[in-house]
């Protein structure tokens, strides 16, 4: 315990000698953490870009420029996407989250099931 | 010629049958309104400790749909009059699907705009007058079927801290305003999600300058609590808040912003989450002349000062704080944290947002001085311990 305290005044007193040292922010690339999927349950999401299937930004993004909410068709659900998002959602008076929901996705006239993750179809037999 | 007398009988029937099915739609549709209005009423009345109101009820048949304006829910004290009401909700809408309804599932959503809840709490030793009402209880009171998905739209939440009286009162409410709130799938029932789990989405205004966000995904139909998620809190001014914790501190915000980042996951009741708080720009300064407030104030001024980043326009304190344990009650890793707020202000200054939230986890545990070698390490991240045994 002691020579935890004694590291702990070490490090803050050499810390104190360089403390004017200018730095700039670390930009440390996202680190993706993934839930566990269990097997035969639905995929949890730690992000809301998570929750989508492969190309459902894409189909999303597509379906907000044709409804007049220009956005490109990158397939990355960003800062330009959401706020998109979330002017159709007021356009439309549903709950302006700017976080792609059920009622946001039929609204637009996309398939929740094609758009979101969900777990497989039971096997047939078993 | 009997079989064309029949006959003619017959004809004469239908427009009979059809006035008589007409004039039930009627009086369904005379009825409809009264009688909700009567049973709204009866379930309002069975909230315990509450006296319940509204301005009007009204039912629709095409689409199916219940509304409700202007409820009220106010504890039955001694100064009920006056009391601001324990829930007041502008208009509130249930409805369910007929095509639902004729594949005999009995589900559907409800819409909640511009509800307002209070929670006073009470001064230190006073138990509170009247125990909350049991909100979901009575959401399904008024809406009898099971729920799917709930919107809510400009609602409010006011919690309001008694037990400093001396405070302004402006001063000692913490204001959760402007949620625009989504939950999806919580039926709980596997044929109806359809493989998706349940979601939550929300977005909020905290005091005048705060934003909120919170989404979350969770499996219902587990064994246990299975639930994932993010929560951001940006750019909320400390002093908007130092009024709320003004009775539990000697301190006093002068300056600064402070802004938090949490992503979490949790499997079978085991929780491991990451939370980044971020105070900008902040001075603090002691409440009062009283020699215990200078000496907090003063300290406290100077812990900020020696572990801020020094970056122009940001000075940024940061922390990286991993949460590990049952859900009930997680655990917070001291070293980590400390190493984490020691690296952002010695060796490279931690960004804001979600970078390194989540944290990742070392696979083997490391004692204090190998995690300390790794957080001074520039060209290596830092990461979360592994949870030690049960």
């Amino acid at each position: 315990m002691r020579q935890r305290i004694a590291l702990v005044f070490l490090l803050l007193l050499a810390g104190a000698c360089a403390h004017t040292k200018q730095k700039k922010p670390t930009e440390q690339p996202q680190q993706t953490v993934q839930p566990p999927n269990i097997p035969g349950q639905p995929p949890l999401s730690v992000f809301p870009a998570e929750m989508f299937a492969p190309g459902g930004v894409k189909k999303m993004q597509e379906a907000l420029s044709q409804k007049g909410f220009q956005v490109a068709a990158d397939g990355v659900f960003g800062p330009a996407t959401q706020t998109q998002l979330q002017a159709f959602q007021k356009q439309q008076h549903l709950p302006e989250t700017g976080m792609p929901d059920q009622d946001t996705i039929r609204k637009l006239g996309l398939n929740p099931e094609e758009i979101f993750k969900s777990k497989p179809p039971p096997q047939k037999g078993s | 010629m009997p079989s064309a007398e029949r006959h003619h009988r017959r004809h004469r029937i239908w427009p009979w049958i059809l006035g008589f099915f007409v004039l039930l739609i009627v009086a369904i549709r005379v009825a409809a309104d009264p009688l909700a209005r009567h049973f709204t009423q009866q379930a309002l009345d069975k909230v315990e400790g509450y006296q319940g109101s509204f301005q009007d009820v009204k039912i629709s048949f095409f689409p199916l749909r219940y509304s409700i304006t202007h409820l009220k829910l106010v504890a039955k004290t001694e100064k009920s009059e006056k009391q601001a009401p324990y829930v007041y909700v502008e208009a509130a809408e249930g409805h369910v699907l007929w095509r639902d309804l004729l594949r005999f599932r009995v589900i559907g959503g409800a819409n909640i705009d511009r509800a307002k809840v209070t929670i006073a709490i009470p001064p230190s030793g006073q138990k509170q007058k009247v125990k909350p009402p049991n909100l979901a209880e009575t959401l399904y009171s008024l809406f009898p079927f099971r729920i799917n998905r709930v919107a809510l739209h400009r609602d409010e939440l006011l919690v309001l801290d008694e037990s400093t009286p001396n405070v302004p009162l402006k001063s000692r409410e913490l204001w959760i305003h402007d949620i625009e709130a989504t939950a999806d799938n919580i039926a709980s029932r596997g044929h109806l999600t359809r493989g998706q789990p349940a979601t939550i989405e929300l977005k909020a205004k905290v005091q005048r300058s705060g934003e909120l966000t919170l989404f979350m995904t969770s499996d219902l139909l587990a064994k246990g609590l299975n639930f994932a998620g993010e929560s951001s809190l940006r750019g909320l001014n400390i002093d908007e808040l130092w009024g709320f914790m003004a009775g539990n501190t000697k301190i006093k915000p002068v300056h600064g912003t402070l802004s938090a980042f949490t992503a979490f996951t949790c499997v079978h009741n085991e929780i491991s989450a990451t939370v980044k708080p971020v105070l900008e720009n902040a001075k603090v300064a002691p409440v009062d002349k009283s020699l215990s407030s200078e000496i907090e104030g003063t300290l406290a001024d100077v812990a900020i000062k020696l572990t801020r980043d020094n970056v122009p326009g940001r000075n940024a304190n940061v922390a990286l704080i991993p949460l590990k344990g049952r859900v009930t009650n997680p655990k917070a890793e001291l070293w980590p944290t400390v190493l984490s707020v020691l690296r952002n202000a010695y060796v490279n200054a931690i960004a804001g947002g979600f970078f390194n939230v989540p944290e990742q986890t070392n696979p083997t545990p490391q004692g204090p001085v190998k995690q300390a070698a790794q957080a001074f390490n520039p060209k290596k991240p830092m990461k979360a311990q592994p949870k030690q045994g049960k």
